[in-house]
């Protein structure tokens, strides 16, 4: 299964915020979101059809989210992953919808790039999809993610566990800056701060392995004091 | 304290009404003496042994300014001398009658009796204008009055300081909770209104392909509206902190984590080039931990470098640094936020100093008035200034060196 095969089923009492939402996500590729806006339709719909992601708002118009996302889970058992997109941003909330398990919550207004990335995230996770992740391009160098090498003009090299991993964050984050304590948590995510230095090791054997010349790297970029960034 | 001070005064003032009433319906009653009387009456005995009583002008008149009489009885109850003795008063009395009117009224006359040399000396007054009676109670009960009616007293004291001090504060306490449920249901409610106008924003900002001036617009919009969501969210947190209605965290947070986190949130939210921020962190702090609530922490960075830029539009360097400074013979950790913009006024700085309560919402410098909130809810010291370069520094104090974890 791709990610553009997922089906996703968004239950939000605001027409305007469903067309955008559904908009949002069909630009993105994603061929099947159906949109409603009540409990009782988000219950028709769940039991008719079998969904790969919900994103579910809190206060609807016949019931509220929380006990809809535990009938959900109920009808469709906990594999089931769903998203919170809600105006409530108080502490109770997002702490009440973690607790009963859902896999994100993220409160309105939102950037929508932030939520293309937060679904992407959990589809991911949740199906494993990144196994299969084909190829992508950053300059003259081809990653191949499932073979784990990258190749320029031909030439492949092959990626270490470390160098893999942060690239793969970086390639998900493309354009944005990643503090270095975001890229230290990735590939020490037992909270073993204190490995700046080492970050700064794999950062530069993958610029000889990127870059055409790594001393003035044209796509991994350094921002001084904050993070990386890959262009 | 207002409450304890008003009623005191309303005590104050109920005990000099009284007075003044008292005095005022006295008529004379307090200037009543027996004892003075009777020493204006002279005793003269005549040659033949016969004895005359008389009384000075000073007796008369004194007797005269309430209206009464008085007299004088021997041991056997006979009246030997009087002044304006009333006609239905009696010249003679049994020992019963005298008990009687030494103890209540004689004839309904109230009277104040003197027992003198020559026998019985007493003072009328008019009917009706002395309320007259003997009290008397058990030695106990007495002694338990002495010792409960003090308490009593205290109780009572106590319970109309504390009742209304509860009142009030009862009164004050739901009003900020109506406040504070107001400006939350509206946070709540511009959130969804603020989504579609930030994701249409955006839809606009990546499809017009080459039109530099609609996509310069879009992003405007989007700014504007995520500037919008911070003022709510800003006004939504400092009203919590000023009526302490928030839930806030008290964890380990990695400060500089946390501080390129925010900043790395701002710069890829498309911040325009003409703003650049640095960060740096000094070596010895990259494990510097403090407790506390690590949204507001962010919200406090946040809002100072939300503050440079707005304060900028022409651009400006945002430098932020976490760094030790010696302070007082101590070292201290401190986080500084600064720029090389315009600066502040001096009336400015002194309202960002200065911390009031007012009922009034500020126009300007929530941002601000938040960081100062926050700082004193984690007890860290925060100081405003214009820096050599002119332009706006803010250094927070920190209190606290929770610890270092050593790289394992």
């Amino acid at each position: 299964m791709t990610l553009q095969e997922c089906n996703i089923l968004l239950v939000d009492d605001e027409p305007e915020l469903l067309t955008l939402v559904g908009k949002l996500l069909k630009n993105e590729g994603y061929r099947h979101v159906h949109m409603v806006a009540g409990c009782a339709e988000a219950m028709w719909y769940t039991q008719e059809n079998d969904y790969q992601l919900v994103l579910l708002d809190i206060m609807l118009p016949d019931g509220d989210g929380f006990t809809l996302f535990e009938q959900i889970k109920k009808l469709k058992g906990s594999g089931l992953p769903v998203i919170f997109l809600s105006a409530r941003d108080e502490d109770y909330a997002r702490l009440k919808g973690l607790g009963l398990g859902a896999d994100d919550y993220i409160t309105k207004p939102f950037l929508p790039e932030e939520l293309l990335l937060r679904v992407k995230a959990v589809l991911k996770r949740t199906y494993h999809i990144d196994e299969n992740m084909g190829t992508d391009r950053i300059g003259r160098a081809v990653i191949d993610w499932d073979a784990g090498t990258i190749s320029v003009d031909g030439e492949d090299d092959t990626l270490t566990a470390k160098e893999f991993a942060l690239l793969k964050k970086l390639c998900e984050n493309r354009g944005r800056i990643l503090s270095i304590n975001v890229l230290c948590d990735t590939l020490w995510p037992d909270g073993s701060y204190g490995y700046e230095n080492s970050l700064m090791v794999h950062i530069r054997h993958l610029r000889e392995k990127l870059e055409d010349n790594p001393s003035k790297p044209a796509h991994l970029l350094t921002v001084r004091g904050l993070g990386y960034k890959l262009v | 304290m207002l409450t304890i001070m008003m009623i005191g005064i309303m005590l104050v003032a109920d005990i000099l009404i009284l007075t003044y009433l008292s005095i005022k319906t006295d008529d004379g009653f307090s200037d009543l003496s027996p004892e003075y009387i009777f020493g204006q009456i002279q005793k003269t005995v005549r040659e033949n042994g016969e004895v005359q009583y008389s009384i000075s002008r000073q007796g008369t008149e004194r007797i005269d300014s309430f209206d009464g009489f008085a007299f004088l009885m021997d041991d056997a109850g006979d009246i030997i001398w009087s002044y304006q003795l009333p006609e239905d008063v009696p010249v003679h009395y049994t020992v019963k009658e005298i008990v009687q009117f030494t103890r209540f009224y004689l004839n309904d006359y109230p009277v104040y009796v003197r027992i003198v040399d020559d026998g019985i000396f007493a003072v009328g007054m008019p009917r009706n204008t002395v309320w007259k009676y003997q009290l008397s109670f058990q030695i106990r009960t007495v002694n338990m009055f002495a010792t409960t009616l003090p308490v009593l007293f205290l109780i009572n004291i106590i319970v109309l300081l504390v009742g209304p001090f509860l009142i009030i504060r009862r009164d004050a306490r739901r009003r900020e909770m109506q406040r504070t449920s107001w400006i939350a249901g509206v946070s709540h409610d511009i959130r969804t209104p603020l989504s579609l106008v930030i994701g249409y924003a955006d839809e606009l900002l990546h499809s017009a392909h080459g039109c530099a001036e609609v996509q310069e617009r879009a992003q405007m919009i989007e700014n504007q509206a995520v500037r919008i969501k911070t003022l709510v969210t800003n006004l939504n947190t400092s009203n919590k902190l000023t009526y302490g209605m928030g839930v806030w965290h008290r964890e380990q947070v990695l400060l500089p984590a946390l501080i390129r986190e925010t900043i790395c949130d701002i710069v890829n939210r498309n911040l325009d080039e003409k703003y650049d921020i640095s960060v740096a962190v000094s070596d010895s702090l990259e494990r510097f931990y403090v407790k506390g609530d690590a949204e507001l922490m962010k919200r406090l960075v946040e809002n100072l470098i939300n503050n440079a830029i707005s304060h900028n539009l022409a651009g400006c360097e945002i430098r932020v640094s976490l760094m030790q400074l010696e302070c007082c013979f101590f070292k201290r950790t401190v986080l500084e936020i600064s720029d090389n913009g315009c600066g502040v006024s001096r009336e400015q700085l002194k309202k960002f100093r200065t911390s009031t309560k007012s009922d009034k919402l500020p126009e300007h410098g929530l941002g601000i008035r938040l960081v100062r909130q926050i700082a004193s809810l984690h007890h860290w010291k925060v100081r405003f200034f214009n820096n050599a370069d002119g332009g706006f520094a803010c250094r927070v104090y920190f209190s606290h060196v929770l610890m270092q974890k050593s790289q394992s």
